[in-house]
C-alpha cells in the first residue's frame, strides 16, 4: 500500500524538477550556454521519468485496489476486469490530466531519442525547452487543481466501479488514440517555436517537424474515427457523429493541422507563407489545449463534459493566453526573417489550390468552433441559454466539405507554379466525365437528392484524378525502365513514399466521404412492435422476431430479442439486440445488434418490450456505412507509407 | 503555355489573393448568418405556457420517483424534469431512452409544450453521458 505514496511524491517532486529545468533552460537559451541547456535536457529526461513513475504507480494502485486514493475508489472496484483497470486511468477528470502528461512525457522521450545526435544543436534544446514548459503546465494542473492522488480519510471497502458504458473495447483504445493525436501536436509546435527562438528559420525545422505532425495527425484521425465507431456500436441511435462538443473539440485541431500539412509544403517548395505556417501550428497547439479545456472544465455543456471547475478552467485559460502571447510575440519578433521569397504566379497552380484548401479548412474549423462555443458566449452576453444543434453544423459544413473534397482531387494533379489550361483539361477531362457518368447512372437508379449526387460525383472525380495520376506516373517510369506495370508501380511508390502515401490518404478521405454521404442521405429507419414469430419489412429485407429471452451476467441482467434477417428469401443472419441492467449502478445499457455487409449495415436496437412478450424494435438500414471506417483504414495505410523510415 | 505568360508577373498573384480574401469572407458570412435560423432557446418551466407550440429545449434534473412506465421494457414514458428554478415540468417521450437516463440524472429535452394538457411532448431526450461523472464518493446522492 505504501508504495503508492512513491507515485504521489514523484508527481510532487517533478513539479520542482520541471520548474527548475524550465528556468535554467530559459537562461541557457538567452545566454547560449550549453551547460545550462544540458541541465535542461536532463531535467526533461528526469521529468518524463517521474511522470512515468507517477502514472505507472497510479495504475498499480488500481490493480492492488488501493481505495485510500479517491480516484481509485471512484472509478474502480474489486470485481473490475483487469483490462478495464488500465482504462479506468482515463475515465475521470484527474486521471485524464495525468494521462495527458504521460503521453507528453512519452513524446518528449521519443523526441530526445530520435534526435539525440543533435545534442550540440541549439534548436534541439529550444524545442526541448518548449516541451518541458508544457510539461510544467500540466504538472501545475495535477498538483494544484486536479490531483489524482487525493486521499480519503476513511477508505471504503470497495470502490464505485467503472461506468458500464466505458466497459467496451473501443473505450480502451479510443481515448488513448485521441490523446496520442492531440498531445502529439505539441512536438511540431515545439519545433516551430524552437525555430523562432533560435532564429533558424530555413527549411530544416519543417523537415524535422513534418514526421511528428503526420504521425500525430494520423493517430488523431484514427482516434476520431474510433470514437465514431464506439458511438455507432454503443449508443444505439444508428449514427456515428452528433456534433457533440467533445467530438468537435477533437475535430477542430485536426482541421487546422491538415491545413498546416498542406501550406507548409508551399513554404518548403516556394519559400512562401512563413508567418502563416507559424501561426497555423501555434493555432493547432492552442486548439488542442483549448479542446482539453472545453471538455475538461465544464465550460461548454455537453453530454460528456465534466463538472464545472473554475480553478482548473482559470489555469487553462491563463496558459492559453500566455502561450498565445508567447507564440505570436515570437512571430512578431522574427517578422523580418519570415518574409516570403516568391510570389504566387498563377491561379492554375498548386500553391493557389493549397491556399483555397487552407481557406476551406480554416473556414470549417471556425464554423465548428463557432457553433460549439456560441451557446457559451450567448449565455455570457445575454444571460439566457440556447442550443446549437446538428442542423447548424450540417447546413454550414456540407458546402465546405464538398469544396474540400473537390480540392482533394485537384491538388495532387495540378503543377506547382503554373499549369496551362490545356494541361488541366487533359488531366481533368476523364475524371469529370467519370463523375458525370456516375451521377447520370445514380440519377437513373433513383438517387435524386442533390447533395448526395454532388457528393458522390465529387468522390468519383477525386478517385478518378488520383487513379489517373498513379497510371500516368507509372507509365512514365515504364517508358524509361521498361518494367512491366506492377513492378513499376511498386518501385515508383517506394521511391517517392511521401507523395504517393499522400495520394493514398486522399483516396481514403474520398472513401470515408462516400460512406458519410450515402449513410447520411439514405439511412432508412423504422420502428415496430413484434411478438414472437411476427415479421416486418424494411426496404427489401424481411425481419422475423424469434423471441425474447432473459438472462444473467455476473454483474447484470439482460433481456434479449433474437431476430432473423432475410434478404428476399435468403437468410443473411441472426441478430441479438440486448438491453442490460447493471446491478451496482442500476444503469441500463443497450447492446445493438448488427449485421455488417459491404453495401449496407443492418442495425437493430431493442427499445423496449411489452408484458405480452413483444419486442419494440428500432431497425436501421445504413447504406455504405462501413466505408466510413474502410476509408480510415486506407488513410492509415497511406500514412504508414508516408512515414516508412529510410531514404525516400 | 504561350498566351498565359503575356500578363505582367505580379498581377495574377494579386488576383489570387483577392479571390482568397473574397472566399474567406464568403465562408465567414455563411457561418455567421447560419447561426440565426438554427439555434433553439433553453427555457424554464415558468416560460413554457407562453411558448406553446414553439420548438424549445428544457434542461434539468430527472425527478426522483417521477418516471412513470409500465415495466422496464416500456418505450412510452412520462417523467418530471426539475428545471434550474426548481420547478417541475411533466415530460412525455416515446422512443429509445439514452442509457444514462435515470432518476436524478441531468437531462435535456427538445420539443413543444402542450399548454392545454400541461405536458411537454419531447421528440428528443438527452441524458448526460456518465463517462466523466464525479459520482459516488465525491458527491453522495442527495435530495
Amino acid at each position: 500500500m505504501s508504495l503508492t505514496y512513491l507515485g504521489e511524491w514523484a508527481m510532487r517532486f517533478d513539479f520542482a524538477v520541471a520548474a527548475l529545468g524550465t528556468l535554467i533552460g530559459a537562461v541557457g537559451l538567452w545566454k547560449k550556454n550549453l551547460a545550462c541547456l544540458e541541465f535542461q535536457r536532463r531535467s526533461l529526461m528526469l521529468s518524463s521519468t517521474l511522470v512515468f513513475a507517477a502514472t505507472g504507480i497510479l495504475v498499480y494502485a488500481f490493480f492492488v485496489n488501493d481505495f485510500s486514493i479517491r480516484y481509485v475508489a471512484s472509478y474502480s472496484s474489486i470485481n473490475l476486469p483487469a483490462g478495464y483497470r488500465l482504462a479506468a486511468l482515463w475515465a475521470g477528470q484527474e486521471g485524464s490530466q495525468l494521462f495527458w502528461l504521460f503521453v507528453l512525457a512519452v513524446y518528449s522521450s521519443a523526441y530526445m531519442a530520435v534526435h539525440r545526435i543533435e545534442r550540440g544543436d541549439i534548436h534541439f534544446h529550444a524545442t526541448g525547452f518548449v516541451l518541458l514548459a508544457v510539461q510544467l503546465f500540466f504538472l501545475i494542473i495535477v498538483n494544484v487543481a486536479s490531483d489524482p492522488y487525493t486521499r480519503l480519510d476513511s477508505p471504503p471497502p470497495d470502490g464505485n466501479g467503472l461506468n458500464p458504458l466505458l466497459q467496451h473495447p473501443a473505450m480502451a483504445i479510443h481515448p488513448p488514440m485521441l490523446y496520442t493525436g492531440f498531445v502529439g501536436m505539441t512536438v511540431p509546435f515545439a519545433c516551430a517555436m524552437g525555430a523562432l527562438i533560435t532564429g533558424r528559420l530555413d527549411a530544416a525545422w519543417i523537415k524535422k517537424c513534418r514526421v511528428w505532425t503526420i504521425f500525430s495527425w494520423t493517430i488523431l484521425a484514427i482516434g476520431i474515427m474510433l470514437g465514431g465507431r464506439w458511438a455507432y456500436d454503443e449508443l444505439g441511435w444508428g449514427g456515428y457523429w452528433a456534433w457533440d462538443p467533445v467530438e468537435n473539440a477533437s475535430f477542430i485541431p485536426w482541421l487546422t493541422a491538415t491545413a498546416f500539412l498542406h501550406s507548409v509544403m508551399i513554404q518548403e517548395r516556394r519559400g512562401m507563407l512563413k508567418i502563416w505556417n507559424m501561426s497555423l501550428i501555434s493555432l493547432t497547439f492552442l486548439l488542442t489545449i483549448f479542446g482539453t479545456y472545453m471538455t475538461r472544465s465544464g465550460v461548454v455543456a455537453s453530454v460528456h463534459s465534466f463538472a464545472r471547475q473554475p480553478l482548473l478552467g482559470g489555469i487553462f485559460l491563463a496558459f492559453i493566453g500566455l502561450t498565445a502571447v508567447f507564440a505570436f510575440g515570437l512571430i512578431v519578433w522574427r517578422y523580418p526573417a519570415l518574409k516570403a521569397e516568391h510570389r504566387i504566379e498563377s491561379f492554375l497552380s498548386r500553391e493557389a489550390v493549397f491556399l483555397f484548401n487552407n481557406v476551406v479548412l480554416l473556414g470549417l474549423a471556425f464554423a465548428v468552433l463557432f457553433g460549439t462555443m456560441f451557446p457559451t458566449f450567448f449565455e455570457m452576453v445575454k444571460g439566457t441559454r440556447i442550443s446549437v444543434g446538428p442542423q447548424f453544423f450540417n447546413q454550414v459544413t456540407i458546402p465546405l466539405f464538398l469544396a474540400l473534397l473537390i480540392l482533394t482531387g485537384i491538388g495532387p494533379t495540378i503543377a506547382w507554379r503554373k499549369s496551362s489550361p490545356g494541361q488541366l483539361l487533359k488531366n481533368f477531362l476523364a475524371p469529370l466525365l467519370g463523375a458525370a457518368l456516375a451521377v447520370g447512372l445514380l440519377w437513373a437508379g433513383g438517387v435524386n437528392q442533390p447533395k448526395a449526387l454532388a457528393g458522390i460525383g465529387s468522390v468519383v472525380f477525386v478517385l478518378g484524378c488520383l487513379l489517373l495520376e498513379f497510371i500516368r506516373d507509372t507509365r512514365a517510369r515504364q517508358r524509361s525502365t521498361k518494367e512491366s506495370f506492377l513492378p513499376a508501380l511498386v518501385r515508383l511508390m517506394g521511391k517517392n513514399r511521401r507523395r504517393y502515401g499522400g495520394y493514398i490518404i486522399h483516396a481514403g478521405v474520398a472513401v470515408t466521404a462516400l460512406g458519410i454521404i450515402a449513410s447520411s442521405s439514405y439511412q432508412v429507419h423504422r420502428e415496430a412492435e413484434l411478438g414472437p414469430g411476427q415479421e416486418m419489412r424494411i426496404e427489401r429485407f424481411r425481419l422475423i422476431m424469434r423471441g425474447l429471452t432473459e438472462g444473467r451476467l455476473p454483474n447484470a441482467t439482460w433481456v434479449r430479442a433474437t431476430v432473423d434477417v432475410f434478404d428476399a428469401e435468403k437468410n443473411i443472419g441472426r441478430i441479438f439486440a440486448e438491453k442490460r441492467l447493471y446491478e451496482k449502478t442500476e444503469q441500463p445499457h443497450t447492446e445493438t445488434g448488427l449485421i455488417s455487409r459491404v453495401f449496407y449495415d443492418f442495425y437493430v436496437v431493442l427499445a423496449g418490450w411489452t408484458a405480452e412478450g413483444a419486442a419494440i424494435l428500432h431497425v436501421y438500414v445504413n447504406p455504405l456505412v462501413s466505408w466510413v471506417w474502410l476509408g480510415g483504414a486506407v488513410l492509415a495505410a497511406g500514412a504508414v507509407l508516408c512515414l516508412w523510415p529510410g531514404k525516400s | 503555355m504561350g498566351p498565359v505568360n503575356a500578363e505582367t508577373p505580379r498581377k495574377p498573384g494579386r488576383r489570387v489573393w483577392g479571390w482568397i480574401a473574397l472566399s474567406a469572407g464568403a465562408v465567414l458570412y455563411l457561418v455567421i448568418s447560419s447561426i440565426g435560423g438554427t439555434q433553439l432557446p433553453y427555457v424554464n418551466a415558468r416560460e413554457l405556457p407562453e411558448l406553446s407550440d414553439r420548438r424549445v429545449r428544457v434542461a434539468g434534473k430527472v425527478a426522483y420517483g417521477g418516471i412513470e412506465l409500465d415495466g422496464p421494457g416500456d418505450v412510452s414514458i412520462r417523467f418530471g424534469l426539475i428545471d434550474e428554478a426548481s420547478e417541475t415540468v411533466l415530460i412525455e417521450y416515446t422512443g429509445v431512452r439514452p442509457d444514462a437516463f435515470r432518476e436524478g440524472a441531468q437531462a435535456a429535452v427538445e420539443g413543444t409544450y402542450d399548454a392545454a394538457g400541461r405536458v411537454f411532448h419531447a421528440s428528443l431526450l438527452q441524458a448526460k453521458c456518465p463517462s466523466k461523472y464525479e459520482v459516488g464518493l465525491a458527491e453522495p446522492t442527495r435530495k
